[in-house]
């Protein structure tokens, strides 16, 4: 990891008796593209507008390539900002909606051309130069909101849900394209989205928030592979949580035993932790050392993928996914189900119980 | 879709109103420009206008007089109702009743509380000689300036009513992206905000344009002779000289010029947007240049006072929200809307007998004298009964067209707008006028229906403008939703959509019924002065005596309305 | 469609029968309807309950702004009687009565004691008058030390200086330069629009105030806005009874007359002759113009007033010694014009 470009530092938002931003700190790497994801309420969209200085905090502060703006206000910072409407000033053409940022830092024309010229054909839309924005399509105009915050080379870009308002295939469309950016310019971005798809392909690290605060920061691996807590478990992926017992270095539930890879995260022998399991880690049908019985209690073929409903010794219920084709299970069918201990996912006991 | 001949059936009502009450009339009133006494065609009159120079005159200094109006009343109305718009609900709630305060005031009244004012003994030149300003008391009454004033004093609410509805539609966010786009927050009104409100800037720039353009009262008390407005020489042809052919052919010079500006106005910008609307049809190539235009020229304010800002060092305000200066000028533009009221209310417990100032040995007598007398007491209750009826068959007549009028679009839709509020058109006077001989021929004359008719014609346009409004925010799916559960569209339209308005139709009867209580010329000219309204009384009061008896009838009629247009709120809350 | 609408016809049809219900109830009564000057209640005072209680005829008094000339003849021609009878100047009663066809009823009363009590200039066959209004000068006494004697004081700005007001129409404004320009009061009519123009010119600048009503008038000089200002003298006379320090002109006093006329063709025509009737009559008239400060038309009147209130009457000898009758006859021929030219003049 690099120099921070930015550091977020006890950062906090109150309107009243209500909390929208517990303190929070954060560091974001130069070039680094940093998601903010959550649900709404989280805080995300509030720590992102705080960034951008639409709204001013409460405590805390922020510091961009080492200055301090917590007190600067927006048009000094420096940032570019996507909204989640694209804002794109319905009386001025794409070209001037492109050129506003470079036009309010004083360039010469014939720069502003070049740069406009150039952010369009960065988004490949040099044709709607001269139209108004609502005579561009959605994703045009995301394209076009994009273009206009990065005209000017700000040294970090924030984005707040740009595709939230696009249909899913448009959505995918532009994910990537976004990715391709990204890697072409090199900015540093912070993105917020309640959707972990985008995050997960997006992200260089995601910070999932919860109830006003971080709940956890990592790669998207990190957070699929080894969630801290049940609700990272949850927010990202689909899953099985289990209630088990430590046994120090393994988990029990009911008479089963699971090994786990990550034993550190399990608390003394004897007392009682989450487990996660994810569904596709498990693999019915085939036998191994540590492998168990089950019973099939359903199939639901998806083509690409089949969803089994499993029933273990004890009444524990846990869903599975496999590959489609290949070997039919059917309901009712009795099948050995072995999993890895790298698989078997300990969490760490909530913060706020 | 609903079939043509079904949105024709719901423009029919106000066809009906319009067609004979406004249209067939004032069509057969202008005709006589072109006739002699004998019934010959003829183009003398129309030749005489123009031959004696003295009207053409008269007219340009009117559209002067109007286009001062009208930039002053824009200039005080903007902060205001920006105020108004941005602001949040509870603050909004005592802005707009400060804001609509005056309107729950006879204007006739107010006019004369300016003469009060800015008389040679009244309390501002007292104020300025006291503070040793001044030697002798400055000429304040009898001006261009005195006539600007009461003016813009009548017509800023409705300039801020109508830049309202505009600007509350102007997403927030733009404003935060141009500052996050480097815009310091005044480069980002000048670049981002203002072009955005022009539409409701031009809408009430027409409105007041217009109003202004057909007033008589005010220029003929507030000014010296050169304030003389074209109005003013219809009233003397029309009552005093009876020359109904020229008064015709004055009339139609007014309404050339106003028809003119209207045509403009919607060549330009679109009449759609007199309802709160962003502009109906995209702008064409000479009106892109013009806009072009403006946007930079607005821009390029925006960056000189940006850097003046940055040269002095000027901080700009972090958070986003009106600051306090907007707000400090939003504050002085409603004292000044308030001034006339607030000076009435002491002036009403003087005991003096004339309109003066100071008031001295305060006491109950004019509101004893109003109150006792059958009457006042009448003309209130009958006032008040006009005014409910009025708002009644506004909404009968306005509500069915509005929905059919949401169906149309393009050239039919700008023909059926135009219908709509082609009584601003026309001097109120000229429409009263021409109303009698239609009243006279269905024995309408001194009725209640006959004043109820006359008001609601004059009272349309604000209420068609005000449903349109509403109308528009109005997601029509709820009405798909409705029929595709088994509702009729008679039982959609109770069940679903009018309750949903019902808010949006309290404003707009609330409207009507103002416009109503406030209307002179019909109880003047129309009624042939049998049926007396409280403007009418008003107005002999003022002609005749000038007593303070005036302000404690304002005074009890605010009372009255403020107690009105609280329940409304209340009822709108509910 | 047609299924739906009713024709516009059976609209208008129901609707009118229906509407103008109160104008039928209205017929059948014993009631006139009057149109007066509305000051005050001096109209019913003075003329209307005694009437009612005489003769059991109902009188209902109307107040009209300005001339109602216009209205009176649109009631005519539309046969719409909203108002049976009205005061009006002795102007409009001639223009009314030679106008087209005539827009007022013969009054046909010329038994009437009254009627023959009548002097000649306070009558016509369809008018009879009741009252005298003059053109007076009112003036403010804190601020002008020389009372003015004539309309050339008037005129002369440097023997009695302060700030003046004149009424915004060519009627007085133009005998009232002649007469400030020396023309002698018998000579003044017809009237030499020219000279007093030329007159006018030379005082444009010296008339702060050009009023347009009476009460605009009467305020001007209450509230000290003016210090000289010509007006009808009832005008000033409720100046005077404010308790502002103002005075009355009687020099020159300009006289016209108001009196009643009839609607032409109103069904209750002989309803109103016999209100015209007993309206001429001197306790009548003087009970009018203590109320007023009118001065009543039946000599006899002026007898029957308290003396403090007839010397403020414009028919009270000492204040009509001088008095000029203006030539309603002139202005009828020549107001049309006129009005064009002092509009022209005034707003150039």
């Amino acid at each position: 990891m690099t120099t921070a470009k930015l550091t977020i530092d006890s950062l906090t938002k109150r309107y009243g008796p209500m909390t929208a931003l517990e303190p929070t700190s954060l560091a974001v790497a130069a070039g680094e593209f940093l998601t903010l994801l959550g649900p709404s309420g989280s805080g995300k969209t509030t720590l992102l507008m705080m960034i951008a200085g639409l709204t001013s905090p409460s405590g805390g502060h922020i510091a961009l390539d080492g200055k301090d703006i917590t007190t600067k206000p927006p048009h000094a910072r420096d940032i570019g900002v996507i909204f989640q409407n694209y804002a794109l000033f319905p009386h001025l053409s794409v070209y001037e909606n492109i050129a506003f940022p470079l036009r309010m830092r004083g360039r010469s024309g014939a720069e502003i051309d070049h740069a406009v010229r150039q952010a369009l054909d960065l988004v490949q839309l040099p044709q709607v130069a001269a139209r108004l924005p609502r005579e561009l399509s959605g994703g045009q105009q995301q394209r076009i909101a994009f273009a206009r915050a990065v005209v000017f080379r700000p040294p970090l870009v924030l984005m707040d849900e740009p595709l939230g308002a696009l249909d899913k295939k448009l959505r995918d469309e532009l994910k990537f394209e976004i990715r391709k950016l990204h890697r072409e310019l090199g900015t540093t971005i912070v993105y917020v989205t309640h959707d972990q798809d985008e995050a997960m392909l997006l992200s260089d690290r995601i910070c999932l928030m919860n109830n006003a605060r971080i709940e956890q920061i990592g790669t998207p691996a990190d957070l699929y592979e080894r969630p801290a807590t049940r609700f990272a478990a949850t927010f990202i992926g689909e899953s099985n949580l289990v209630d088990a017992i430590s046994d120090g270095n393994g988990v029990r539930i009911g008479d089963l035993r699971f090994a786990t890879a990550l034993p550190e995260r399990l608390p003394p022998a004897g007392s009682p932790c989450s487990v996660l399991i994810r569904p596709e880690r498990l693999r019915p049908g085939v036998a191994g050392p540590d492998s168990f019985i089950a019973t099939v209690e359903s199939v639901i073929d998806l083509g690409a993928s089949r969803r089994l409903a499993l029933r273990l010794g004890g009444g524990l219920s846990l869903s599975a996914i496999t590959l489609g084709g290949g070997r039919v299970i059917t309901a009712g069918d009795t099948v050995h189900v072995s999993v890895d201990p790298s698989d078997v996912v300990p969490l760490l006991g909530e913060r706020h119980p | 879709m609903i079939a043509p001949t079904r949105t024709l059936l719901l423009f029919l009502p106000a066809g009906i109103l319009l067609g004979l009450f406004f249209i067939g009339p004032i069509g057969s009133f202008l005709m006589q420009g072109f006739f002699t006494r004998d019934g010959g065609p003829t183009a003398e009159h129309l030749s005489r206008v123009w031959a004696a120079g003295t009207y053409l005159q008269v007219m340009a200094a009117s559209v002067k007089i109007a286009v001062w109006v009208t930039l002053l009343s824009i200039l005080a109305a903007y902060p205001a109702a920006y105020v108004l718009a941005t602001a949040d609900r509870r603050a909004k709630g005592y802005w707009t009743l400060f804001i609509l305060l005056p309107f729950w005031s006879s204007f006739l009244v107010r006019t004369f509380a300016w003469i009060v004012l800015l008389g040679r003994q009244g309390p501002l030149n007292a104020g300025l000689t006291g503070a040793g300003l001044t030697e002798a008391p400055l000429d304040l009454l009898y001006t261009h300036g005195a006539v600007l004033i009461g003016m813009t004093n009548v017509l800023v609410p409705f300039a801020i009513l109508t830049m309202v509805g505009v600007m509350e539609r102007i997403d927030r966010g733009l404003v935060a992206a141009a500052g996050t786009l480097g815009a310091r927050p005044v480069q980002a009104f000048f670049r981002v905000y203002l072009p955005l409100s022009m539409p409701g800037v031009t809408a009430a720039a027409l409105l007041v344009f217009i109003t202004a353009l057909g007033f008589f009262i005010a220029p003929a008390l507030l000014g010296s002779a050169r304030e003389t407005m074209i109005a003013q020489l219809i009233i003397q042809q029309v009552m005093e000289l009876v020359n109904w052919p020229f008064a015709a052919i004055l009339c139609l010079t007014l309404l050339a010029v106003a028809l003119v500006i209207f045509w403009a106005f919607d060549r330009l910008v679109g009449l759609s947007t007199l309802a709160g609307q962003p502009s109906g049809h995209a702008a064409g190539g000479v009106m892109r240049g013009i806009g072009a235009l403006g946007i930079r020229l607005s821009g390029g304010i925006g960056d000189i006072l940006a850097a003046i800002a940055n040269r002095i060092g000027l901080p700009a305000p972090l958070t986003q929200g009106t600051s306090a200066p907007i707000r400090m000028s939003a504050a002085v533009v409603v004292l000044f809307l308030l001034v006339p009221l607030l000076l009435l209310i002491p002036v009403s417990f003087t005991g003096k007998t004339y309109l003066s100032w100071p008031p001295v040995d305060l006491g109950l007598h004019w509101y004893q004298e109003v109150l006792t007398s059958p009457v006042w007491l009448g003309a209130a209750l009958r006032s008040f009964i006009v005014a409910g009826l009025t708002a009644l068959v506004c909404f009968i007549v306005a509500v069915p067209t509005a929905f059919a009028f949401l169906k149309l679009s393009g050239r039919t839709a700008s023909a059926a707008f135009a219908l709509m509020i082609s009584p601003l058109l026309v001097p109120r006077l000229v429409i009263a006028v021409a109303l009698f001989y239609v009243y006279a021929r269905l024995g309408l004359v001194g009725t209640i229906t006959g004043l109820v008719i006359g008001h609601a014609v004059i009272a349309l346009p604000f209420f068609f403008i005000a449903v349109i409004a509403v109308l528009k925010t109005y997601d029509t799916r709820l009405d798909l939703a409705a029929a595709s559960l088994g509702a009729t569209p008679w039982q959609t339209a109770r069940r679903i959509t009018l309750p949903l308005i019902s808010g949006g139709l309290v404003s707009a009867g609330l409207f009507a019924f103002v416009v109503s209580l406030d209307e002179l010329n019909i109880a003047l000219f129309a009624a042939g002065g049998l049926q007396s309204t409280l403007p009418k009384l008003m107005w002999d009061e003022a002609t005749l005596r000038f007593s303070p008896l005036l302000a404690a009838v304002s005074t009890l009629v605010l009372i009255v309305m403020s107690a009105v247009v609280l329940l409304a709120a209340r009822l709108r809350r509910i | 469609m047609v299924r739906y609408s009713p024709t516009r016809r059976h609209l208008v049809a129901g609707g009118a029968a229906l509407l103008a219900m109160p104008a039928i109830l209205r017929a059948q009564a014993r009631k006139i309807v009057v149109r007066d000057l509305g000051i005050g209640t001096s109209f019913m005072d003075a003329y209307g309950k005694a009437f009612t209680a005489a003769t059991g005829i109902e009188v209902q008094p109307v107040t009209g702004a300005n001339d109602p000339i216009a209205l009176i003849k649109q009631m005519v021609d539309a046969k719409t009687y909203t108002w049976d009878m009205s005061i009006v100047s002795r102007q409009v009663a001639n223009q009314l009565a030679a106008d087209g066809a005539g827009y007022l009823e013969p009054l046909k009363i010329d038994d009437a004691p009254g009627w023959k009590a009548l002097p000649e200039m306070f009558r016509s066959p369809f008018y009879a008058g009741n009252d005298v209004v003059a053109t007076v000068l009112g003036y403010r006494t804190d601020k002008v030390k020389t009372p003015p004697k004539s309309w050339a004081d008037f005129f002369d700005t440097a023997k009695i200086p302060g700030r003046r007001a004149m009424r915004r129409s060519p009627v007085d404004s133009m005998e009232q330069a002649l007469l400030g320009d020396g023309v002698a009061g018998d000579r003044l009519f017809p009237l030499d629009f020219d000279r007093a123009y030329k007159r006018l010119d030379a005082m444009k600048k010296n008339v702060a105030v050009w009023w347009t009503s009476g009460a605009q008038s009467t305020q001007l000089l209450q509230s000290g806005e003016v210090d000289l200002c010509p007006t009808w003298n009832g005008r000033a006379q409720a100046a005077v009874n404010s308790g502002a320090p103002v005075a009355i002109m009687w020099d020159q006093a300009l006289w016209q007359s108001e009196g009643w006329a009839i609607l032409k063709g109103t069904p209750n025509a002989d309803l109103c002759r016999e209100f015209i009737k007993f309206a001429l009559a001197p306790e009548r008239q003087a009970i009018f113009a203590k109320a007023t400060g009118y001065g009543p038309t039946l000599p006899a009147a002026i007898n029957s007033i308290d003396p403090a209130v007839a010397k403020t009457l414009p028919t009270f000898p000492a204040n009509r010694a001088s008095a000029i009758l203006v030539d309603v006859d002139f202005w009828t021929k020549n107001r049309d014009l006129a009005a064009e030219r002092f509009n022209k003049w005034i707003v150039g």
